[in-house]
């Protein structure tokens, strides 16, 4: 029992989770997609990440990895391992992923309005999570999705409680989805572009809710985005991703001010700034991102970069190390 | 193209603010709509998506328009490209009313008023070829042309908005969002138009695509004489492109002004929220400033708050302990600075409010190059 109880205690004090060389290729007719080509990465408890990428660079494949969502069978070749609290998930089976998925993690997609229910309450749709999940009965489950709805700043819950999704506007019905994501609260918290519908105030009241709820409910929480001013305001850590890999990662501080990525570099410069002086021209990153189905020798970054030099389109870069900070680059490490 | 676009451009950005002569000129727009049951007559109520809203473009210039969902500013410009008839008011193209036979604008008129939009996917006819796609505007606009004139037209098109001719074979579904939307730019173009309405251009774009078209939107600015009304909801978006900046709450227009003054001293409590909300990457300026939070949403326009429209959810009202006046008149845009306009009755109150200190630009003229 001592042994089996310090066993627990260790991995409470590692990360949550686990992430190493996660690839997923998907068959898309005669195609062979992949959407992720050997991902690493860990989430400490509590902490909020945040994961930086265009679209195709393997963020949301890689959530859904983790969230046993992949699309099913023989389409797709799963490789790598996801370690959650101790348990390897790509191993589990259905009902295991079942049981797991909501009530330890729970993910926020970026329509709330394709993720609901139409023809049923909103409130209806909060209960059934914690009569599933936690086997609540109807009254005590109605009473607590009434709770949080409070709890994720929609007034008047009690009156809204039998309204439609329809009758809420894109931030009510996002806040509607976070207190389904948090009904059985949840280790880990995925939220997947949860603000990039909605209007900027929408979007800072949002933010402000997932800093509240991740201090209440000692949540983890990975945010995805492709902002990296958002990411950058409330992320303990980021990620930035490429093609499928991690390419840098750091404290916020770190990546906004010291990166030693080409591609981080060259992603910060070409954003426009509210805070600076106006530029006529802004640097860009020529090209565009590599196809899915190619197969990539070298650093997937190298067709685009400033600083390629010949290794680069020869071999894939080694992550450099440092404390807080790692990037994958032969010309900067 | 034209002789004139030279000395327009040479207006210097001091005098900018003068706004020399206006290509477009929207003058006291309103824009109603019946909502509620049709049939039961009575029972319908007209809801103003826009109620009076004035302002000039001149020639080669960028106004943004910025605000919430909600405010309006997708109708106006839907009105300004001419598919939206105003209630009220009116629009006039180098002095001509758009609507001044009936609907809509003639066919010329038409010409002249292009539009880009958000989403380059669902923009695009799936099933065309790129060259049917950016030939179609070709024919209606110069049906005179030979088969061959047009070929190279399209190829000086494509090249234009920096595409590879050879995409003229492909379909939409074969490009990437980036060359989707340049494909959007080069229709826009086929016209030879004066002024491009811009909806969210570059919103469903990559980070490091969403540079490439901006920078091409300035080029283009640069080379032919073009004049953008450019939609954003995103400030830093429009701090970088436009030379003016138009701000809209529920159907009215709240400030107005040069980039520049408006970012260095925002004369609306909406306006500094707005700018106060957008999250800045640099940790330490996010640190050190004031994060204003506007709390609930714009309110239904069926609904329209008494006295000043904003004082429901303003947080200088709020400061200033409710202030009467803005709960029972609604405030006029008035004159805070040169060509630079508010309306809030305690505009004088902002003035110590910092912007964001972007009061200078990076090379010192307004020069196109």
């Amino acid at each position: 029992m001592a042994v089996h109880g310090e066993a627990i205690a260790e991995h409470e004090r590692g990360p949550l989770l686990t992430i190493s060389e996660l690839r997923v290729d998907l068959q898309s007719g005669a195609r062979t997609v992949h959407a992720v080509r050997g991902l690493s990465y860990d989430i400490h408890p509590g902490e909020m990440l945040g994961m930086v990428g265009e679209s195709g660079s393997g963020k949301s494949m890689s959530a859904l990895a983790i969230m046993g969502l992949l699309p099913p069978g023989g389409q797709r070749s799963v490789s790598g391992s996801i370690s959650f609290r101790g348990r390897d998930l790509l191993g589990l089976n259905p009902a295991a992923m079942r049981r797991l998925r909501g009530r330890e993690i729970a993910m926020v997609f970026q329509d709330p309005l394709s993720s609901l229910n139409p023809v049923r309450t909103v409130g209806s749709q909060i209960a059934e999570v914690l009569r599933r999940q936690l086997s609540m009965r109807n009254t005590a489950a109605r009473r607590r999705a009434i709770e949080l709805m409070q709890l994720v700043g929609i007034p008047d819950a009690a009156s809204r409680y039998r309204s439609y999704p329809h009758q809420f506007s894109g931030g009510m019905r996002q806040r509607v989805m976070i207190a389904i994501a948090i009904a059985c609260e949840p280790k880990l918290l995925i939220a997947d572009e949860p603000t990039t519908a909605l209007d900027v105030s929408v979007q800072a009241q949002i933010i402000e809710l997932f800093e509240r709820l991740r201090r209440e409910l000692q949540m983890a929480v990975l945010l995805i985005s492709h902002d990296l001013g958002l990411i950058g305001q409330i992320a303990d850590r980021v990620l930035i991703v490429y093609a499928g890999r991690v390419v840098e990662s750091g404290t916020p501080d770190v990546i906004f001010t010291q990166s030693n990525h080409p591609y981080t570099r060259g992603l910060l410069a070409s954003i426009p700034r509210i805070d600076g002086p106006r530029r006529n021209e802004l640097p860009q990153i020529n090209g565009a991102p590599p196809d899915l189905a190619a197969e990539i020798r070298g650093c997937p970054f190298a067709p685009r970069c400033p600083l390629v030099e010949g290794r680069c389109v020869e071999d894939p870069p080694t992550t450099w190390r440092a404390p807080g900070h790692s990037a994958a680059c032969w010309a900067t490490s | 193209m034209n002789a004139a676009e030279t000395a327009d451009r040479r207006a210097g950005s001091s005098e900018r603010a003068l706004a020399p002569r206006s290509l477009l000129e929207v003058d006291q727009l309103q824009v109603s709509f019946s909502v509620g049951k049709q049939l039961l007559p009575g029972r319908t109520q007209r809801v103003r998506a826009v109620d009076g809203v004035t302002f000039g473009l001149a020639p080669s210039r960028t106004l943004g328009l910025v605000g919430e969902s909600g405010s309006g500013k997708t109708t106006t410009a839907r009105s300004v490209v001419g598919v939206l008839p105003p209630t009220k008011g009116t629009i006039r193209l180098d002095g001509k009313d758009l609507y001044a036979r009936g609907p809509g604008p003639d066919k010329a008129m038409r010409r002249r008023i292009q539009m880009v939009f958000q989403d380059p996917y669902a923009s695009l006819d799936p099933r065309q070829r790129i060259r049917n796609i950016i030939g179609e505007p070709l024919r209606l606009h110069e049906p005179r042309r030979s088969d061959e004139e047009r070929r190279l037209r399209l190829v000086e098109l494509l090249e234009l908005v920096g595409l590879d001719p050879t995409i003229a074979e492909r379909h939409p579904h074969e490009l990437s969002g980036g060359q989707r939307q340049r494909v959007g730019i080069a229709r826009a173009l086929a016209a030879r138009p004066d002024l491009i309405v811009c909806d969210e251009p570059v919103s469903s774009l990559d980070v490091s695509i969403q540079a490439q078209v901006l920078n091409l939107l300035k080029r283009l600015q640069a080379e032919i004489r073009l004049s953008y009304l450019f939609i954003a909801h995103d400030l830093a978006v429009v701090h970088h492109i436009a030379d003016e900046i138009a701000v809209m709450y529920l159907g009215r227009l709240v400030e107005v002004g040069p980039v520049d003054d408006v970012f260095a001293h925002p004369g609306h409590p909406y306006t500094l929220a707005l700018m106060s909300m957008r999250p800045m990457p640099d940790r330490k300026k996010e640190h050190s400033r004031e994060r204003i939070v506007l709390h609930g949403e714009i309110p239904s326009p069926l609904r329209i708050p008494t006295g000043c429209r904003f004082h429901t959810r303003c947080w200088l009202w709020q400061r200033l302990a409710k202030p009467e006046i803005c709960r029972a008149e609604d405030p006029t845009l008035s004159p805070i600075g040169v060509a630079h306009s508010a309306a809030c009755h305690f505009a004088d109150h902002l003035v110590g409010q910092q912007g964001l200190g972007a009061t200078a630009r990076e090379t010192s003229a307004h020069d196109d190059d």
